[in-house]
């Protein structure tokens, strides 16, 4: 198991990615949401994090990568990235999140960074969510002490591991690699 | 009362010249001694413009290797019967529609799964 930082892209994130390799192949500059987020995916060549996408992020990736021109570019986003897949109480904490006023597509992205892991299952959660929807950092920021003690109350009464999870940092995908490189 | 005052036994500069030639590993671990130091590193600024931009050519050098050296067309078919050059000019609403769309079939589903016992929290 690795004990690298765990990170994961949420939908938009993950789609700037992938247009950013797109346009990167073109021969074309990319905007500046796209190249940190390129920026973030190029950390994991360099052992530095690891990245995650939401399911249905990986659906879209799947329907690209059968154009056979865009394998390339779409193999190069799988090779560094993994599907994080909800775990036991996911949908739990989920519906205890949208209670702070987060929307259901958001409150299902940071409860797969809390209760979230791979195909192995030898993983619990995400250390970053990384997101450019400002909203939800600002959200996620002034609740953060409500939201921790009712995870924390949460903990207290669910089985080991899942009582181990943790909140994750919310934050955009420049901000991320710093720390991750630390 | 005022806090003591305890005076360095090496100056700051000194400390900054050690830290400076520590690997990966120590750095770790002295964030692990002194994890007040994380709080100051998350008020740093994020990476620049010209630090994603060397890693934006690094992936573009990777990807023109694979596509054999060849950029991609934005003629090149894309999916919604669009071209890629279409799709990248759409409005970024559009593709977010777009790209909703294309994940509603998704064959992979939100059902919880079991982790490990031993499975490594991120806390």
């Amino acid at each position: 198991m690795s004990a690298l930082m765990r990170c994961l892209l949420d939908k938009v994130v993950a789609r700037r990615t992938v247009e950013g390799l797109l346009r990167l192949a073109e021969g074309n500059s990319l905007s500046e949401q796209e190249l940190f987020a390129v920026d973030l995916l190029y950390a994991t060549v360099e052992g530095r994090i690891r990245l995650f996408i939401v399911p249905s992020s990986k659906s879209v990736l799947d329907l690209l990568y059968r154009l056979p021109r865009y394998t390339v570019v779409i193999q190069a986003f799988l090779d560094r990235t993994e599907v994080a897949f909800p775990t036991r109480y996911f949908t739990r904490w989920s519906r205890r999140l949208r209670e702070f006023g987060f929307t259901p597509e958001d409150a299902r992205v940071l409860a797969l960074a809390s209760f979230g892991s791979n195909q192995d299952g030898n993983i619990l959660g995400m250390h970053w969510v990384a997101t450019y929807d400002q909203p939800l950092m600002s959200l996620w920021t002034l609740k953060q002490a409500a939201i921790a003690r009712r995870l924390k109350a949460m903990c207290d009464q669910i089985p080991h591991p899942y009582s181990q999870v943790g909140l994750p940092k919310v934050s955009k995908p420049g901000f991320i690699v710093p720390e991750a490189r630390i | 009362m005022g806090n003591t005052i305890v005076s360095m036994p090496v100056a700051i500069e000194q400390i900054a010249a050690v830290l400076r030639n520590i690997g990966h590993e120590e750095r770790r671990r002295l964030l692990d001694l002194v994890p007040e130091l994380r709080e100051e590193l998350r008020e740093l600024p994020g990476r620049t413009v010209s630090q994603a931009q060397e890693s934006a050519e690094a992936m573009r050098q990777m990807l023109i290797t694979g596509l054999g050296g060849e950029f991609l067309s934005s003629e090149e078919p894309f999916l919604g019967n669009l071209t890629l050059g279409e799709y990248l000019a759409l409005p970024d609403e559009a593709r977010a529609l777009l790209w909703d769309q294309w994940a509603e079939n998704s064959a992979l589903s939100w059902n919880e799964i079991d982790v490990r016992t031993d499975a490594l929290p991120a806390g």
